[in-house]
């Protein structure tokens, strides 16, 4: 298991791995130029959720920022250690992006390799971010007659 | 959150504005099952009262799980359970933050010393022997961290290390 921890002043994203240390693993610096004794641009959007986004080998953080964009960028490993590449900002609307995520456990037992490709987030709509051969793509979810139950995963 | 045969059946559990926890079971008169066409029909009933015994409905619900078919809350004194499992912080901490999946939560407590502190807790479930009633549950620490300062978001993510790619 893993703890995302976002700051601000400066912003930068921390991740912990949760043994008994719960030592940082890698940290990500979204205003890298910013020396961490200078309090940040007090305009600049703070990071108010986090997502994951993984499968078919590619992995995905997904930072909702407090004004209405999204980070997203791809963890990449190198030997043991972890960074952050690809940075892109999405932009949904004005308000704060949600994040909406089961809390029920996720983990497959037994089952092979893992996915979680597909989340839902919302800013003033409801979007559906996907990763599919390795690419984001993001669609607005359009309500109409017909409505396909999915479940990601059930304790039940 | 959902439960019951068919995931038809369900609670949402609520903040209101005025920082209190609401607590709704939903209901589908048709089944949900994975992959159906469902018409979107809910019924909807506000089943707070029924809980105000197990709960601590008079704060925010800072995250919320389902575990062993209870309703785990996390609001800033402590975690509940029911009437009997409950853990709370001292006079002196309040938790900011909280993320939960399945049994695994962490939190971000603040001290009034100024210190914010990362933890991390499980929810420890027993199936009772036989002629015993109901699961055994309780919570364990598993760790902590302090932070340098508050964090704006917190996010717990369930990992299989021999499927994750990075770690």
């Amino acid at each position: 298991m893993v703890a995302f921890v976002a700051y601000h002043y400066p912003r930068k994203l921390v991740i912990h791995h949760l043994t008994d240390t719960m030592d940082p693993i890698t940290q990500f610096h979204l205003d890298p130029e910013t020396p961490n004794d200078t309090p940040e641009d007090p305009r600049a959007s703070e990071i108010h959720s986090i997502d994951v986004i993984y499968g078919q080998g590619h992995t995905y953080v997904l930072l909702g920022m407090r004004h209405g964009s999204m980070i997203s960028c791809k963890l990449d490993r190198m030997d043991n250690s972890i960074s952050f590449v690809e940075p892109q900002t999405t932009k949904f609307g004005q308000s704060q992006v949600e994040f909406i995520t089961a809390t029920h456990d996720e983990v497959q037992r037994n089952l092979g390799p893992m996915e979680r490709n597909s989340v839902f987030v919302r800013c003033e709509y409801l979007w559906q971010i996907t990763l599919k051969d390795g690419v984001l793509k993001i669609n607005e979810v359009l309500f109409d007659d017909i409505r396909m139950v999915f479940r990601i995963g059930c304790e039940f | 959150m959902t439960c019951g045969k068919e995931n038809s059946e369900g609670r949402i559990v609520v903040t209101m504005t005025y920082n209190e926890t609401k607590i709704l079971r939903w209901t589908s008169p048709e089944p949900r099952s994975n992959n159906m066409i469902w018409s979107g029909d809910l019924e909807i009933d506000d089943i707070t009262p029924t809980l105000a015994n197990h709960l601590s409905l008079s704060e925010p619900t800072l995250a919320t799980s389902l575990v062993a078919g209870s309703i785990l809350q996390i609001t800033p004194s402590g975690m509940y359970f029911n009437d009997t499992v409950r853990k709370q912080v001292s006079a002196q901490e309040r938790i900011v933050q909280a993320s939960v999946v399945g049994k695994d939560i962490i939190l971000v407590v603040y001290n009034d010393s100024g210190v914010w502190t990362l933890w991390s807790i499980t929810v420890d479930v027993t199936h009772p022997s036989e002629g015993s009633q109901g699961d055994d549950i309780s919570f364990s620490f598993k760790g902590q961290i302090d932070l340098p300062r508050e964090p704006s978001a917190i996010r717990l993510i369930h990992f299989q290390y021999s499927s994750f790619h990075l770690l």
